[in-house]
């Protein structure tokens, strides 16, 4: 049988993954969702058409979106994830024994038992007691919840569709209020190769910068995301340099990793000339 | 009427058949389809090109409907429990107008509150009424103009027992309502004709537990803007009439100014609207309601804001509320409406219908999704913890009562001069002067000018309202009678 999945990277352009099986198809509350299995990626998971988890190089995006903040923020205790209902950021998070609290603000409930049946090794992190899952809106959590954190990760792609709210200057400044002094907000950033992702990114990184003093961007190579290329947005209120963080801290941890390490990390915020030129950095 | 039934939509049928026809266009509009106008087609796209015609046996004619516009104008009044609607393609302002000239010839008097829209006292320079203001009562907190309290609409009809009809706003901008059906009673003792401006009410004739409909409480006649909660588009309108109107007459009113080129685009889309809210308005309304209750109570979790909500009702000048209005008052936070409003769009990327000097507006409708109320409520959440400051210095309305010196049509057609702004005092305004949203005018042709009115007109200026209506478009001048 001859099954593709297609996903419209950009206006003209297709990317194609053949399907061995169409394992999961349900129409959730907000979105529409559907894992199946590929020959060449593994299990994929995809929201509203937008390929969102890919089995293969899942560790390049959950181990970027996370790592990168913990090593800047090494006292990070409080942690707020927003997104990530099937687990795939939570799993990293909790692999740093120093944290002592995981919110994690997901709207989608369906997402945590889709992961439940085919992604067991995130949603085995929803088990973690220091995890708590909310599953409402994430304006309305910021708007209420009264907690400072230490770092907020933004794990929300789609950001022209369902997460829109989550680039917003609304969604920046609530987030800022919650964040501590210290902390980070990291969330990712799309693609500056393509002028749809591009224009989106913009915005959404001068928004950030509207709202907080420092702000970064960073990238890793995704090879299942639109132009492979992704980056990710960091901000703070007290100013951090990539390159000043306590590795021998990091390394005695031992955290496993497949993709992070001490040099992905300063190369990371190694900017192209073309992206610095979009981005006046 | 019994062949008809809600489910039909007979203007949007007749249209979909004529398209389908592929007839061949040697009449207007000139673009044929599109075709003469491609840029303006990909703009719009070919379909909605093609269903802009003109009238012709099949569509039937707007002026003189015996065919699908009769057939949907049927179906209209059925649906909104009137003897008779019109559509009307300009505006709720021609339906407004339509019904004041249907009862008023010149020189004859009608009652009607301060806080009327631009179109109403318009009406009055074209036909040359006489108005007779009552008082809309102000908020003591809100500084909103009210509903009228029917003893001083009986002291106006005891005054005036000439007067031909009463005008009334059901529900105002901000969502509050008069006694209507009192109202109703009291004017037909006295051989009134009563109507409603309905612009902001076409959802109290499909939802439920909401307040009176102009029909339900048995008013001669109602302008319902459907473009603005009912779904359909911009600048189409209903005009709805009870059986003590003669509607013949009604459509010759009417035929004076509205165009003889009705837009199918806006008939077609006052029919589907029709069609949709007498199905499933009922829903429709609910989940409208819900939301706003929902905003109302986050509101309150955020605090600051003071919320227009039910409990507003005092069995008189606010019988009753509009509860999917979001009608928010943002002084205590320091902040003039208008400010709110602009930081909304400049800052936030939100656009709300209205802020005047002390209150907000924001349209909820079935057409908004969770997600966006939570951007609004988010961003409202952020202004007051960015913004809020002190009140001191800050001014709400207050009703100014208007001298009404001579009849909006001979001031608007008098020997004119124009005059400084600071230096008009006691003079006769002959223009409008208002700030737009909400359109009530400010000033109105005919009325004198005081230092109070003024110092609103310099204070709304500041504050960054836009006002309108004047000759000169900065209102360094305006222009005053050359002789009293």
């Amino acid at each position: 049988m001859d099954l593709w999945f297609n996903e419209t990277q950009s206006k003209h352009t297709k990317f194609s993954v053949q399907i061995s099986q169409h394992l999961y198809s349900n129409q959730s509350e907000y979105q529409k969702i559907d894992v199946f299995s590929s020959f060449e990626f593994g299990t994929l998971l995809v929201l509203d058409g937008k390929l969102v988890v890919c089995e293969k190089d899942e560790f390049i995006y959950n181990e970027m979106l996370t790592h990168v903040g913990f090593a800047m923020v090494p006292t990070a205790k409080k942690i707020l994830v927003i997104g990530s209902g099937h687990g795939g950021v939570v799993k990293e998070v909790i692999k740093y024994p120093g944290v002592c609290l995981v919110d994690v603000v997901e709207l989608d409930a369906c997402l945590r038992e889709v992961a439940q049946q085919f992604f067991p090794s995130f949603a085995c992190a929803f088990m973690d007691e220091r995890v708590v899952l909310h599953h409402c809106d994430a304006l309305k959590f910021l708007r209420n919840t009264e907690q400072t954190y230490d770092l907020i990760i933004v794990d929300a792609v789609n950001a022209q569709g369902a997460n829109e709210i989550l680039y917003t200057k609304e969604f920046y400044g609530m987030a800022s209020r919650r964040l501590s002094e210290a902390g980070m907000l990291i969330n990712q950033h799309e693609t500056s190769y393509y002028s749809e992702h591009a224009t989106l990114a913009k915005a959404a990184f001068s928004k950030l910068s509207a709202v907080f003093a420092n702000t970064s961007l960073y990238q890793a190579t995704i090879p299942t995301f639109p132009a492979g290329s992704w980056m990710f947005g960091c901000a703070s209120k007290q100013k951090k340099s990539p390159r000043s963080c306590d590795w021998e801290w990091w390394n005695r941890l031992e955290i496993p990793t497949h993709y992070y390490n001490p040099e992905v990390h300063v190369a990371a915020f190694a900017l192209p000339n073309y992206i610095r030129k979009e981005f006046q950095l | 009427m019994n062949r008809l039934s809600q489910e039909q939509a007979p203007i949007f049928d007749a249209l979909q058949q004529h398209v389908k026809q592929r007839v061949v266009r040697f009449d207007v509009p000139g673009h044929k389809g599109g075709k003469g106008n491609p840029e303006l087609s990909s703009l719009l796209g070919e379909h909605v090109m093609q269903l802009d015609v003109n009238s012709m046996k099949p569509l039937d004619n707007l002026c003189h409907p015996i065919g699908v516009i009769k057939d949907a104008e049927d179906l209209a009044a059925q649906a909104f429990g009137a003897q008779h609607a019109f559509l009307m393609v300009n505006g709720t302002t021609a339906a407004v107008q339509a019904m004041i000239m249907a009862v008023c010839k010149p020189g004859e008097k009608i009652i009607l509150p301060r806080n009327v829209h631009r179109s109403a006292i318009n009406a009055l320079v074209v036909c040359g009424a006489i108005p007779v203001y009552v008082n809309p009562c102000i908020h003591e907190t809100l500084g909103i103009a009210l509903g009228m309290e029917c003893s001083d609409i009986e002291r106006a009809m005891q005054e005036h027992p000439d007067a031909k009809a009463i005008l009334v706003n059901n529900p105002t901008y901000y969502g509050i309502c008069s006694d209507l059906s009192s109202i109703v009673v009291l004017a037909h003792q006295y051989g009134m004709k009563v109507l409603v401006d309905e612009a902001h009410g076409t959802h109290f004739y499909f939802g439920e537990d909401l307040p009176i409909s102009g029909m339900a409480a048995g008013a001669d006649m109602a302008a319902v803007s459907m473009h603005k909660t009912g779904g359909s588009l911009t600048q189409s309108s209903f005009l709805l009439a009870n059986k003590e109107v003669d509607a013949g007459y009604l459509r010759q009113i009417i035929n004076l100014t509205q165009t003889t080129s009705g837009s199918y685009l806006l008939m077609a889309s006052l029919d589907i609207a029709r069609k949709h809210l007498a199905l499933q308005g009922k829903e429709i309304f609910a989940r409208t309601q819900a939301l706003a209750t929902y905003c109302r109570s986050e509101l309150q979790q955020i605090g600051g804001y003071v919320l227009f909500d039910r409990s507003l009702i005092n069995g008189g000048s606010i019988y009753d509320f509009d509860p999917t209005k979001l009608s928010l008052h943002t002084l205590e936070l320091g902040l003039p409406g208008i400010r709110v409003y602009d930081i909304l769009r400049d800052e936030y990327n939100i656009q709300i219908e209205f802020g005047d000097l002390g209150n907000i507006l924001a349209i909820i409708s079935a057409g908004d999704k969770k997600k966006d109320i939570e951007r609004l409520l988010s961003a409202l959440s952020e202004i007051k913890h960015r913004y809020a400051g002190s009140r001191q210095g800050l001014f709400d309305h207050d009703y100014i009562h208007p001298d009404v010196v001579t009849t909006p049509q001979i001031a608007f057609y008098s020997k004119k001069t124009a005059v400084p702004l600071t230096a008009s005092v006691g003079r006769i305004c002959a223009e409008f002067v208002m700030a737009y949203p909400p359109g009530i005018p400010i000033l109105a042709p005919g009325e004198r000018i005081s230092t109070t009115l003024i110092d609103y007109i310099l204070y709304a200026k500041k504050m960054g309202c836009s006002l309108t209506g004047p000759k000169d478009m900065h209102l360094e001048t305006i222009q005053v009678l050359e002789v009293e």
